[in-house]
This record gives structure tokens, C-alpha cells and sequence, in this order.
């Protein structure tokens, strides 16, 4: 239990918090890219927590996990975005 | 020592990053239109994330090193990607034609969503 265990879970608990703000703009955005930005915003601090609970835990396996969320992230904005403008996923 | 000195250096990023998380998601509740809340989503979260991840790398340098890479591919990775994404989402609403606030004073949208000559 060193100071950046502490400090981590902190900034833990306030990432956790501000995503609860980013979630009412991807709920209640006025349109439907209000929503996807919502979520890229949702899913980077999730990245980020994910790091810092392999911190805490000291376990490396964490950082496996946050990689492929963040590939996942990427993949995912950028297909719906595609369906949003082409309507369809092939071109 | 090293560990020390590393300990404090990344307390001192993760609550840089932290800071620049809140700022972008006060922007994202408070900017009036779609425009805005992506240039803010784009602009706030990189440092966010970039500092958080170089914390953690740090601390995480003085206890497995080969472990740590795994932080910097992440921190590489995502510093491209975010980025790419956020552009994406709003040469989207560009194209669809989404209004602009009121108050823009320079913009080639019209009200039904085709670009002006």
C-alpha cells in the first residue's frame, strides 16, 4: 500500500463519476453523433480505469483487458459511424 | 529512491490527466451544439488519457518493466486512434448536415443540409 495505490483508487472513484455526466449527454444528446461521442468519451476513461485497477491489483492481465477495450473502442466508432453514413458496412 | 521519486512523478500525472478528464466532460454537459462538444471531446481527452497512462507506466516501470510496455502500446495506440475517431464523427455530422448554434457566424451548411457552392 504505497501513496500511488491511494492516489490511484482517488482518480478512480472521480474517472468513475465524470462518466456518469458523460452517460446523460450519450442518453439525452439532441442528436445521434451527440451519442456516439458520449460513448468514445465513456469508453476512453474506461480504458484508463481499467490500467489503473491492474495498478491496484498488481496484476499485468488488466493490461491485456484495456488494450482490447481499446482496440474495441476504435473498431466500434468507426463501423457505426460508417453505418450511419453509407447505411450499409461494405463500402 | 528511484521508486520514490517514481511514486510522486506519477501521482502528479494521474491527477494531471484527472483534471484534464473533468474539464472535457464539464465541456461535453455545457457546449451548445455538436461541433463544440466533439473539438472539446478530441482536445480534453487526449492529455487526459496520455497523462494517466504515463502515471501508471512510470509507477508500473519500477516493478515489471516488460509488463510496462504493454501501458505504452496502449498510451501509442489510443493517441492515434482517439483522435481519428473523434474526426470521423464530426466529418459526419458535416455531411448529414447537422445545424450549427446559434451565433455561428461562418459556416457552408444550409438548412437542408447541402453544402454551399
Amino acid at each position: 500500500m504505497g501513496p500511488f495505490i491511494s492516489a490511484s483508487k482517488i482518480a478512480m472513484v472521480i474517472l468513475s463519476i465524470t462518466i456518469f455526466f458523460c452517460l446523460y449527454r450519450a442518453v439525452s444528446g439532441p442528436t445521434m453523433l451527440d451519442r456516439v461521442i458520449g460513448i468514445n468519451i465513456i469508453g476512453t476513461k474506461a480504458v484508463v480505469i481499467f490500467v489503473l485497477v491492474g495498478v491496484v491489483f498488481k496484476n499485468g492481465f488488466f493490461f491485456d483487458l484495456a488494450m482490447v477495450y481499446a482496440l474495441l473502442l476504435y473498431v466500434a466508432t468507426i463501423g457505426f459511424v460508417k453505418y450511419l453514413e453509407f447505411r450499409r458496412l461494405d463500402k | 529512491m528511484i521508486a520514490l521519486i517514481c511514486q510522486w512523478v506519477g501521482i502528479f500525472l494521474i491527477f494531471g490527466g484527472t483534471f484534464f478528464f473533468i474539464t472535457a466532460t464539464i465541456g461535453i454537459i455545457r457546449m451548445p451544439d455538436a461541433y463544440n462538444r466533439g473539438h472539446v471531446a478530441g482536445k480534453g481527452d487526449s492529455p487526459g488519457f496520455l497523462l494517466c497512462l504515463l502515471g501508471a507506466w512510470i509507477y508500473w516501470m519500477t516493478i515489471n518493466p516488460y509488463e510496462s510496455l504493454k501501458i505504452l502500446i496502449i498510451m501509442l495506440f489510443m493517441l492515434f486512434a482517439n483522435p481519428i475517431a473523434i474526426h470521423a464523427i464530426l466529418r459526419l455530422c458535416h455531411r448529414t448536415g447537422v445545424a450549427p448554434c446559434e451565433g455561428t457566424t461562418e459556416h457552408d451548411i444550409t438548412a437542408s443540409g447541402k453544402q454551399e457552392a
